[in-house]
C-alpha cells in the first residue's frame, strides 16, 4: 500500500473516531468550542504520532518474543510516558489553551491508533498512519465543534440536547466520510 | 448516582465501547459481560494510589485480560473481534469507576451502559441487517436500513437510545455534559 493510500485511509476513509469509533468520548465530549477542539485535536495527534512511532518497533520486538499479548500493556504505558513528557515539556501551552492533556489523551483513541500503526508491516507506514489518525481525529473532532457552534442556535427537543444531538451530528460528519469509501 | 450524571447517556463516558461494539446483539452481549466484570474488578483498586496514569494502565490490563479469556473459551467470538475489544473497552469510564469506587454505583453503572450496549446493538443488528442475533426476520430482513449497518448507524441508533432515556427520565437538562467530563473523572483537582 503506497503512503497516499495510508495517509487518506488514515485520515478520511478509516477515520479513527467516526468510523472505527476510537476515542468517541472525547469527540463528542470535548468538541464545544472551535479553538478548544482545535488545540484538543492538535495535542491527541502529537501523542498519537509519537507513540505510534515508538510503539511499532516494541511492538514487533515482543511479538518475535512470543509475548505479543502484552502489547496492549506496552503501548499503554507508553502512551502514559509521552503524556507525561509533552505535559512536561508544554504545560503552560495547553493550560493556555484549556486542553489537559492526559484527560485527552488517555482514551481508546490513541490507544488504538498506536496498536494499528504496531501493525503495519513496515516502520515508515506505521509512523504515516499514526499522523494520519492523528490528523483524521484532529479534522473530525474540529469539524464536529464547527457543527455544534451552529445547532447550538437552532432549537432542539428537550429529549434530544446533550448527547443525542451530539451523536446525531457525529452520524452526518460519519456519513459524509463515507462518500470518500 | 442519579439521571444528572448517568455516566453513559448524558456524560459521554462508555460511548467508545457502546458505539464499538454494537455490530449485532452477540457482540453487544460479550461486551456488556466484559465490561462488566472489568468495572467490578475496577471498583475495587485503590484509584487515588494508583493516580490517572495507573487506572488507566490497569484499564488496559483489565480489558487485556477479558480479551484472553474470551479468546480461550470463545474462539470465534474472540477472532471476530479482534483487539477492538479490549481497546474499546479501555478509556475514561474506568477512570470515572475508579473515582467513585462504590459498589452501589458500580452496579448501577453496570446496568445502564449494558443495557445501552445490548438495545444499541439489537436495534443496529434488527434494522441493519434484519435479524436478531444471526436469526433472520423475513419482515425486517425486507426492508433492511442499509446505512444503520455501517459506522454512521452506530451514532445514529444510539442518538435515539439516549435521547429515549432523556425522555423517559425528562432529561437533557446537562447541555455542556461535555464540560463535565473532566470532573466526572475525578481529575480536575489534579490540574
Amino acid at each position: 500500500m503506497s503512503l497516499i493510500n495510508v495517509i487518506l485511509s488514515g485520515a478520511i476513509i478509516n477515520n479513527i473516531a467516526l468510523h472505527r469509533f476510537f476515542g468517541a468520548e472525547p469527540l463528542l465530549g470535548y468538541g464545544r468550542g472551535r479553538s478548544r477542539a482545535s488545540a484538543m485535536g492538535m495535542a491527541v495527534t502529537a501523542v498519537m504520532t509519537v507513540s505510534g512511532v515508538i510503539s511499532w518497533p516494541l511492538g514487533r520486538y515482543l511479538e518475535k518474543a512470543g509475548v505479543g499479548y502484552l502489547s496492549l500493556m506496552l503501548y499503554a504505558v507508553i502512551i502514559c510516558l509521552v503524556c507525561l513528557a509533552l505535559w512536561a515539556a508544554l504545560k503552560p501551552v495547553f493550560k493556555k489553551t484549556g486542553v489537559w492533556l492526559p484527560i485527552v489523551a488517555l482514551n481508546s483513541g490513541v490507544l488504538g491508533a498506536a496498536s494499528q500503526a504496531a501493525q503495519r508491516e513496515s516502520f515508515l507506514e506505521g509512523a504515516v498512519m499514526s499522523v494520519s489518525a492523528g490528523l483524521g481525529f484532529w479534522l473530525a473532532v474540529t469539524l464536529l465543534a464547527g457543527l455544534q457552534s451552529r445547532i447550538k442556535e437552532q432549537y432542539i427537543p428537550r429529549p434530544f440536547r446533550g448527547l443525542p444531538v451530539q451523536l446525531l451530528t457525529a452520524a452526518i460528519l460519519s456519513m459524509a466520510f463515507l462518500a470518500f469509501k | 448516582m442519579n439521571k444528572k450524571n448517568d455516566i453513559s447517556l448524558v456524560l459521554f463516558l462508555g460511548a467508545c465501547p457502546i458505539l464499538a461494539n454494537s455490530a449485532g446483539l452477540w457482540q453487544g452481549v460479550v461486551a456488556a459481560a466484559a465490561m462488566a466484570v472489568i468495572m467490578l474488578v475496577f471498583s475495587l483498586l485503590p484509584a487515588k494510589k494508583l493516580g490517572v496514569f495507573g487506572c488507566f494502565i490497569a484499564a488496559v490490563g483489565l480489558a487485556t485480560a477479558a480479551q484472553m479469556t474470551l479468546s480461550a473459551f470463545w474462539p470465534s467470538a474472540a477472532a471476530g473481534m479482534g483487539s477492538y475489544l479490549a481497546v474499546s473497552l479501555t478509556g475514561l469510564i474506568a477512570v470515572r469507576q475508579a473515582e467513585v469506587n462504590r459498589l452501589g454505583h458500580t452496579v448501577k453503572s453496570i446496568l445502564t451502559l449494558a443495557a445501552a450496549i445490548v438495545v444499541t446493538a439489537s436495534l443496529r443488528e434488527l434494522f441493519g441487517a434484519g435479524a436478531i442475533g444471526g436469526m433472520e426476520i423475513a419482515f425486517f430482513k425486507a426492508h433492511t436500513i442499509n446505512i444503520l449497518a455501517q459506522a454512521p448507524g452506530a451514532f445514529i441508533i444510539f442518538a435515539f437510545v439516549a435521547a429515549l432515556f432523556n425522555g423517559l427520565t425528562g432529561g437533557g437538562r446537562i447541555e455542556a455534559a461535555g464540560e463535565l467530563t473532566g470532573e466526572a473523572a475525578g481529575l480536575k483537582e489534579e490540574r
